[in-house]
This record gives C-alpha cells, structure tokens and sequence, in this order.
C-alpha cells in the first residue's frame, strides 16, 4: 500500500509542478489542484495503512483498524481546497475578462 | 471562565454571517460591524487582563481530551496578540468609510473583514496544529478575496503569486501536520511538546517539523520567503492593506514564537543559528528592497519584510529578554506599520496616486495626517521616546548579550537605513510647496484622520509606558520558555495517563 501511495504522489507532484511552472492562469490552477491531492495522498499514507486494516465501525471483528483521525483531515483538506480551487479560477477568469489574456507576463510587461 | 476564550474568534464569525445579508444596507452594515470590533477588542482586553495574572485559559472545544480534539488556549502571549489585532480592526473599520473606493470596493469588504478577524483570532487562540492549519486558510481564503476586491486588471495579475505562494504554503502545512500526526500520533501542541523532550522521535518527525517552519516562516516572509510580498500588498484596498501589513505578516511571526520553544527539543541550537542568520539578512534584504521602491506603499511593503528580521531575532536568542524583546517589538510594529499603511493610504487617496513625487507638500496643508504619518515613522526608525525606540534597544541589548554581534550590528546600520527610507517619503510627500493634491478635502475627514493618529498615540503611550510593557512581555516569554506551565494547563498536571504514540 505504501509503496503504491508514494508512486501516486510522485506522479501527482511530478504533473502539479510542471503545470505550476507555467505563466497561464488556468494551468496554475490545474497545478495546484494536482498538488493538493498528492499532499492529501500523502498524509494518508503516512499515518500508516496496516495490512488488513478495517474500516473503524463498531461491531466490526476485530484484528486492525484504520485510524480514522487523518481520514478526518483529509477530508477537511479537500473542502478547503475546493473553495481555493474554485477561487483560483473564478480569478483567472475575471483576470482574462479584464484584461483579455491568461498570461501572468503580459501585465508585468505592460507596466 | 474558560468559555471566554471561544469570544474572539466566534464574535467575528457570527459578526461575518449576519453582514452578508445586510450588505446591500450601509448604515448598518457599518453600524454592526464596528460594533462587533467594538466588543472583540473588549473581549480581548478582559483576556489579557486574566492572562496578565498569569491564568492560562484552556477551552476543550466539546469536552473531548485534548488528544483528540481540539483546545483553545489564552496565555500571556495569545492575550497581547488578541488585544493588538482588535485595535488593528477597529482602527482599520473607522477608516474604511472614506478609504474604499465606493464603487467596487464597499461590496463584501465589511464580512469578509470580519471572516480574516475570525481567522487571526483562530490562529492566535489554538492549541492543535490541525486547528492552525484550518484557520490559516479561513484567514487566507478571505485575504484573497479582499486583496482583489475592485477586480482591476493589475491587482488580479500581481495577487495571483500571492495566492498561489500563500496556498501552495498552507499544503507544506498540511503535509508537515499530516506527517507529524503519523510519526508521533498527536497533533496537540502540548501533547507533542511533552513527546519530544521525553522520548527519541525518527529523523522523518523533524522532516516534517521542518515542513511546518517554512510554512511558518513563508506566512511571516522571513528571507528566503518573502518573494510574494512587496509586489502585491500595495494592490489591496487601502484599509485592508493596512489590516494586512499589521496583522498577516505577524501571524506567522506569533505562530513562530508559540512553536518554537514548544517543540524545537531538547537540542535546539542548529535551529537557533540558522535563524539567526536567516533574521540579518531579512532585515538587510527588506530594507535594502524599499530603497529602490518609488511608490509610498511599496516602501512600506518592503519594510514590513525587514521589520520581521528584528522580531525572528529575539526568538532565535531564545533567552526571556530575547523574546521579551521580540514580543515588545511585534507589538509595537504592527501599531506603527498599520498606522503608516493608514496615512500613507491618506496621501494616496489625496493625489489619487502612490508615485512619489505626485502629491507634495501636504506638512502645509494638512498637519494632522503629517503627524499621523511622522510620529509612526520615527517609531518604526526607533528614534527616541517612541515606542520602536525602546524595541530595538531591548534587541540589541539582548543581541549583544547573547554573544549575536555580527546580527546585532545588522540590526543597528538597518536601522539608519529605515531612517533614511522614511525621510524619503516624509521629503517626497510632506515637504516642500502644496502641488498635486487632487482632492485635499478628503485629507480633512476625520475618518481618515483619526485612526493612524490613535495608532501613532499608542506608539507614543507604548515608548513611555516601556517599563511597564516590557515587564509584562517579559512574563510573556518566561512563560514561553518554561513549556510546562502551558503543558500542564492544557493536558493535566504530568501524573495523568497519557497514551504514548501509536
């Protein structure tokens, strides 16, 4: 499991950064939207999966459990990140409206 | 008693819910929102009056253990932080009426103000580092829409990397707490202050601790952090770019005062001395940046940046007159640079521009803003009897005590140099024959007038009142450094079960 997550995480970092080393709004907001979800995976994984866990539920047979506490996390990551997310885009959006491009260079340059 | 501690954050909050469908009504949009500032800063002065007592107040929120939920906590240091933000705010509010532009800056400006109270409130009260992280992003996600409220074309281009910065920041956060949680199997700033004195923790705890720092030290834009800053603080509305160079910056800065002594370990010294460093040449490089700035606020912005330099040096001596004397100069700084942001924000709004050189002449025809924006500008200079005086004296002394000489000296040329940047504004804008003034009415609105003026007389009541100041900030970080009287008031006195990691 472990090693799987942090093959996922590579990939998802790999991809977020390289969209992020762009100067297009949009893309920026992919980036970030990718690097999310790989620090969301990562903080999965780290608090440790062991083998043959289950799911927390009372009455369940017992043997391991998930801890369900960075499960907790996580989930209030991806809410916050959402709203940042779609933050990010409603202002590359109205950024494009006002000044008709994607470009972060464009308006640096016209100073 | 304790239930007090849940006031500074949930007044805001409740404050910001109830403006949203009062905005298209002014008066008392306006109305209620001063008021809720109004009762903040009461709220917070009966917390530093508890806290001054050496109380500490621990709200378990829910009554859960503190293990695994979350707990408030009010000392000496969250106290003081509280106080000065409630002045911030409602110096800030008194000001907005004139400051906004009206046509697209009034809309959402009054709860979304409200939203960022909620969240430096959240920070400063919260003893869970999971906790920090949510409220770093309420307090985030609401700068991000103030800094772009009026939606100009620049202002989006030049707050993208200010957004992006400040998020990709909170997701080092993240990892760090997530990492920390699955290496020492708690999140509990007390918790995990007790597990890293009494038991050896592996090499991938401190990775993540280190994650958490830069995040910390991104949010207060110490060197090498502080890239986002200059260029996209003069962009925000002029009310919130004063809230936001008195308050954000020095978030982060309280974040690393309440971290650092509670788990740097037993061994804290490498730490220590990559800080100090690290403090010079943010003072050095913020100071040098607004040399070569020629707009009032970007001069400003930059030494908001070196100003952090002088305060991370008191930490990084970790002694108690060290961080006393940090403590004292945060507290003094965020008065003085809000009020600078304020009156320069006011020579803006006269000549509808921040070029130097546009507006001149304004000592001549309007004194009061001068002395709003003279007295703040010595203090943050550190001329005698301000209160910045008295700041970077106590740095110095406790620099030179410590042995931190090359630091030290940094801290003192600098000082000349802020000098030096402020004279330039007062010579650009204030001196000479009246020109340029575009509509010197607004110069005499007492709105505008009156809140850096009160700050400036704080800065004036703090330098004389020093001694008795720096007695309490003194308190303040033998609390700090001592650990266990926090400890203890949050998790139980040590002889209580506590659950080793997972």
């Amino acid at each position: 499991m472990v090693g799987q997550g942090a093959l996922l995480v590579g990939l998802l970092f790999t991809c977020g950064i390289y969209l992020m080393l762009s100067f297009n709004t949009q893309r920026l907001a992919m980036g970030f939207l990718l690097l999310s979800n790989a620090v969301n995976v990562v903080v999965l994984v780290a608090s440790g999966i062991p083998a043959g866990a289950r799911a927390p539920f009372v009455g369940v047979a017992d043997g391991p459990q998930v801890d369900p506490l960075p499960h907790a996390f996580v989930l209030t990551a991806i809410v916050i990140t959402l709203g940042a997310v779609a933050l990010l885009f409603a202002m590359a959006a109205r950024a494009r409206k006002e000044s008709g491009t994607d470009d972060l260079r464009d308006e640096a340059g016209r100073e | 008693m304790s239930n007090l501690v849940a006031a500074p954050v949930l007044l805001p909050l409740a404050t910001a819910i109830l403006l949203f469908p009062l905005r298209n009504r002014r008066r008392l949009e306006r109305g209620v929102s001063l008021l809720s500032a109004v009762g903040l800063l009461l709220f917070s002065s009966w917390l530093m009056l508890l806290a001054a007592r050496g109380e500490i107040l621990v709200l378990p929120l829910g009554s859960w253990s503190p293990l695994v939920g979350i707990v408030w906590v009010v000392d000496r240091l969250s106290a003081v932080m509280l106080v000065v933000s409630g002045i911030i705010s409602l110096a800030t509010l008194v000001y907005a009426r004139g400051g906004l532009r009206p046509e697209r800056e009034t809309r959402f400006f009054y709860p979304l103000h409200q939203l960022i109270m909620a969240g430096v409130c959240g920070s400063l009260v919260t003893g869970d580092f999971f906790n920090l992280f949510v409220f770093f992003e309420v307090m985030l996600i609401a700068s991000f829409a103030l800094m772009t409220l009026g939606a100009r074309s620049r202002q989006l281009h030049r707050s993208f990397a200010y957004v992006l910065v400040s998020l990709v920041g909170s997701l080092l956060l993240f990892v760090g707490v997530g990492v920390v949680y699955g290496t020492a199997g708690t999140v509990n700033m007390a918790e995990l202050s007790r597990r890293v004195a009494s038991m050896p923790l592996p090499p991938t705890f401190w990775a993540a601790v280190a994650l958490m720092l830069v995040a910390f030290s991104l949010k207060a834009a110490l060197v090498p952090f502080f890239f986002w800053l200059p260029d996209s603080y003069p962009e925000a509305p002029l009310p919130s770019a004063a809230l936001f160079a008195g308050l954000l910056t020095k978030v982060g800065v309280y974040t690393l005062f309440r971290v650092v002594p509670l788990i740097s370990g037993p061994n804290p010294g490498p730490l220590l001395s990559v800080l100090v460093g690290l403090s010079a040449l943010t003072m050095l490089l913020g100071v040098l940046g607004a040399l070569g700035r020629g707009t009032v606020r970007g001069i400003l912005s930059f030494h908001i940046v070196s100003q952090v330099g002088y305060m991370v040096f008191g930490l990084a001596l970790f002694t108690v007159t060290g961080l006393a004397a940090g403590l004292f100069y945060t507290v003094h700084n965020i008065l003085a640079k809000s009020a600078l942001f304020l009156s320069g924000g006011l020579c803006e709004r006269i000549g509808e521009s921040g070029r130097l050189g546009q507006v001149r002449g304004l000592a001549k025809t309007h004194p009061w803003a001068a002395v709003g924006f003279f007295v703040p500008a010595m203090a943050l200079a550190g001329i005698p009897p301000f209160s910045g005086f008295w700041a970077k004296l106590l740095v110095i002394i406790a620099g030179f005590r410590e042995g931190a000489f090359v630091t030290t000296t940094v801290a003192i040329a600098v000082g000349f140099l802020t000098l030096c940047s402020m004279l330039k504004i007062w010579n650009a804008v204030f001196w000479g024959a009246p020109s340029g003034q575009l509509h010197p009415e607004r110069g005499h609105d007492w709105r505008m007038v009156g809140p850096p003026l009160s700050l400036a007389a704080l800065t004036v009541i703090l330098g004389l009142g020093a001694a008795q100041f720096f007695g309490y900030t003194e308190a303040a970080a033998s609390q700090l450094l001592a650990r266990t009287p926090y400890v203890d008031a949050v998790l139980g006195s040590p002889g209580l079960a506590t659950k080793g990691p997972r």
